[in-house]
């Protein structure tokens, strides 16, 4: 027979003060971990995998960005009629050659920000097949106007609609907004790929090339001819497994959050130990009772156990509350020196929540389980006659 | 004194197992406080150190990818109060593999010395006189584990050539300490004379004149296809570690918050072990023990607990970035992280701190409980 739960609900009143110190130790060590993983989801978020599994992405050999790849004109004629390049209904190749280059924005707290620019064609919407114009129209070539990701409208002077942005060498107008289901994309801006070379003086050189596969194309030996073909040299790759790099960093970024994370939940969880351990030797003439009435070792063990994962469920619950604030936060992620900077905004998701709530209870259990084991093993007889 | 000593040490021994759990839990807490407060503090320090400096940097305004024409550099170099002029050009090679990327930087061979005297050049004739000659700095060093009069092969990315250098010598004393530098006229000749400096690092003849020399050098090219902005060392390298802020912040907000729980277990602890000893502290006083001196040995024993726990934690996280340090390459930059000893000094006040605040309120109400009472209430 189970002991009755309201036993360990009300227990957990009898000890007031200390149980809600040792709850407020655990709420803290929750919220830190809920603020931790809302930024990684916002990273995530920003470096989601946005992509087509029909397109892919050409940079220079061995390189690891699109920012340290340099392609030319030759290269790019050399391989925009190859047949497995879908083409459209006119007959000309889905390929979109970009520019991704960055410009210096002051940010937050005297920050020097990459602010991304991308150089495209009005063609490559038709490679790009995710992005929107939410607001405003797509750009006209020529005339030095942008369009800029959703996630940096008012975040830099100049960045909203119908304004003048001052970038380079030139003063383009803001002409539309847009968004791309996530994705880095939505942190850039993006200008007329002519106007943006001549800008930087880049003449005809790009930084990567995207395009669209022919229904019928096989990859493995496509990737291999670009490689091996000595006019075009570069290397190609699926834009799936490209966004895979891309993401590395924030995947070590994660791994920070729960080393933190889980070094302070250890703390919390020697913390939850000795307010159990006071607890089961306080209650030891309880305990006696509980046993001279019949209850089993097991109960009185799973008795504790439900106690102290109780009392870290509440304090769970504390913590997530203290960290929703939180939520939503918009800010921007750096990396180090030429990294681009990236707007991303801080999600608190329900699967962040339920996580949350799981670490607490795990606290709990942990921090219970040699407390409880004692409690199960209390002699009868002696706790009685202690009394 | 000895006999209250003793008498601490006897009651830590009391309950071994909750002195060494609350132990364990501050320890492992100012373990984490003070490798996230290190971050911020390093930072800060990094900073500290180059704002004493002479440097500029006069670089472009408007992004890396705007590079500066190299003819600035004479009117650079004829500006009042300009000493020396060093340009740098970010190369960005790769060695081996595309993971094992550190900058690699061109520069002027015959005035680097001159505008980084303070950054413990070795191997400078060296690299004044070999046109492949190239300096390593001592991390990257550690990190492939080179040495000096190796030739290595650096990968051109952002330009089309490979570099064979030859290493003269090395950096010390950097603000990083991940990084190459080798002749700027070494990478005209290989990229095909395009001419372009990313960086003017301009030295002045005295600190103070160095906001009138920045000012001077944007007015110079200001309105031109190249205009610049130039800023001492300072503001250059923090507009930079800026870039991290947010990190930065979530670091020390983190460190307060682990303060804070530490503080409420410690707290909890204190109490609990104060409470359970009600019957015995009033026997104390009824023996003729003053309330100031049970105050004083509850206060010492808690104080005792919480700084044995900051000593483990402080030396867990000095030995671990000691380790890593040494195996400098699994964490690429953050490899010049160290624990400054500032922070070791403060994450010892705040155990401090926290074993004499937890203590504080159940040891007065002890020490001050009427003493009939708690006897009748304990039997």
């Amino acid at each position: 027979m189970a002991v009755p739960f309201k036993y360990n609900w009300k227990s957990l009143f009898v000890r007031r003060v200390s149980n809600a110190m040792t709850a407020g130790g655990i709420a803290l060590v929750v919220a830190v971990f809920v603020v931790a993983m809302a930024m990684v989801a916002g990273l995530d978020s920003t470096i989601k995998d946005t992509s087509s599994p029909d397109t892919m992405i050409i940079l220079s050999k061995g390189v690891d960005s699109e920012l340290t790849s340099r392609i030319t004109l030759d290269q790019l004629d050399a391989l925009k009629f190859l047949p497995s390049i879908k083409r459209d209904g006119t007959g000309n190749p889905l390929v979109s050659p970009e520019l991704a280059e960055q410009i210096f924005m002051s940010g937050a707290g005297n920050s020097l920000d990459n602010l991304p620019i991308r150089g495209a064609l009005p063609e490559s919407l038709k490679v790009h097949d995710k992005i929107r114009i939410v607001s405003g129209r797509m750009l006209q070539p020529g005339l030095n106007e942008v369009i800029i990701g959703k996630l940096i409208v008012n975040q830099y002077p100049g960045c909203s609609l119908d304004s003048d942005l001052v970038l380079g060498r030139r003063t383009w107008k803001v002409v539309g907004v847009f968004e791309s289901g996530g994705g880095s994309f939505e942190s850039e801006v993006w200008a007329d790929l002519h106007s943006l070379q001549d800008d930087s003086l880049r003449n005809s050189s790009f930084n990567s090339i995207r395009f669209k596969l022919a229904p019928d194309a096989d990859v493995a030996s496509l990737v291999q001819r670009m490689a091996d073909d000595p006019r075009i040299n570069l290397e190609a790759k699926t834009e799936a497994d490209y966004y895979k790099e891309q993401s590395a960093y924030a995947a070590r970024l994660r791994i920070v959050g729960l080393v933190v994370a889980g070094i302070m939940a250890l703390a919390a969880i020697f913390a939850a130990m000795n307010t159990m351990y006071a607890a089961v030797s306080a209650r030891t003439s309880e305990i006696g009772t509980l046993r001279a009435l019949g209850f089993g070792p097991a109960a009185i063990m799973t008795s504790f156990l439900v106690e102290s994962s109780l009392l870290a469920f509440v304090a769970g619950i504390i913590g997530v509350i203290l960290a929703l604030p939180v939520n939503g936060l918009s800010t921007k992620f750096n990396g180090v020196l030429s990294a681009p900077t990236l707007a991303f905004n801080l999600q608190i998701t329900s699967g962040i929540v339920i996580q949350a709530l799981a670490f607490a209870v795990i606290i709990g259990l942990a921090g219970g389980w040699l407390p409880a084991r004692q409690a199960m093993r209390v002699s009868v007889v002696n706790a009685l006659r202690r009394k | 004194m000895t006999k209250y000593a003793l008498l601490i040490f006897k009651n830590l021994l009391r309950s071994k197992r909750r002195t060494i759990l609350t132990i364990i839990s501050i320890a492992v807490s100012l373990f984490i406080f003070a490798l996230l407060v290190s971050l911020p503090t390093f930072v800060n320090q990094v900073l500290a150190d180059t704002s004493s400096s002479v440097r500029i940097s006069c670089h472009t305004k408007m992004g890396w990818d705007y590079p500066l024409p190299e003819a600035y550099r004479v009117k650079v170099a004829a500006t009042p109060h300009v000493v020396a002029v060093a340009t740098a050009v970010f190369f960005g090679g790769i060695y081996h593999e595309a993971s094992d990327q550190f900058p690699s930087i061109a520069t002027d061979p015959e005035t680097f010395a001159d505008v980084f005297s303070d950054w413990g050049l070795s191997g400078v004739d060296q690299f004044k006189k070999i046109k492949t000659a190239c300096l390593v700095a001592q991390g990257t060093m550690r990190r492939f584990n080179l040495h000096v009069g190796q030739q290595i092969q650096i990968r051109g990315t952002l330009f089309p050539v490979n570099l064979t250098l030859n290493i003269v010598g090395t950096v010390a004393n950097a603000p990083s300490q991940d990084f190459l530098i080798f002749r700027s006229d070494y990478f005209e000749e290989a990229v095909g004379n395009p001419h372009i400096v990313d960086i003017f690092w301009v030295k002045v003849d005295d600190s103070r004149n160095l906001p009138q020399v920045a000012a001077a050098l944007d007015r110079q090219f200001a309105n031109s296809s190249s205009e610049t902005r130039s800023e001492s060392e300072a503001a250059f390298v923090g507009s930079i570690f800026a870039r991290v802020g947010i990190f930065l912040k979530v670091a020390e907000l983190i460190g307060l918050v682990v303060v804070v729980a530490i503080g409420l277990v410690a707290a909890n602890t204190a109490a609990m072990s104060i409470r359970e000893r009600r019957g015995e502290i009033a026997v104390m006083r009824s023996m003729g023990f003053p309330s100031r001196v049970i105050f004083l040995l509850l206060i010492a024993e808690s104080l005792a607990i919480a700084l044995i726990g900051g000593a483990l934690g402080c030396s867990a996280a000095f030995g671990l970035l000691k380790v890593f340090s040494l195996n400098a390459d699994i964490l690429g930059p953050i490899v010049m992280l160290r624990i400054p000893p500032v922070v070791l000094g403060e994450a010892m006040v705040v155990a401090m701190l926290i074993g004499l605040l937890s203590a504080c309120i159940p040891a007065y109400s002890a020490s001050r409980r009427n003493i009939v009472e708690t006897l009748r209430m304990i039997d």
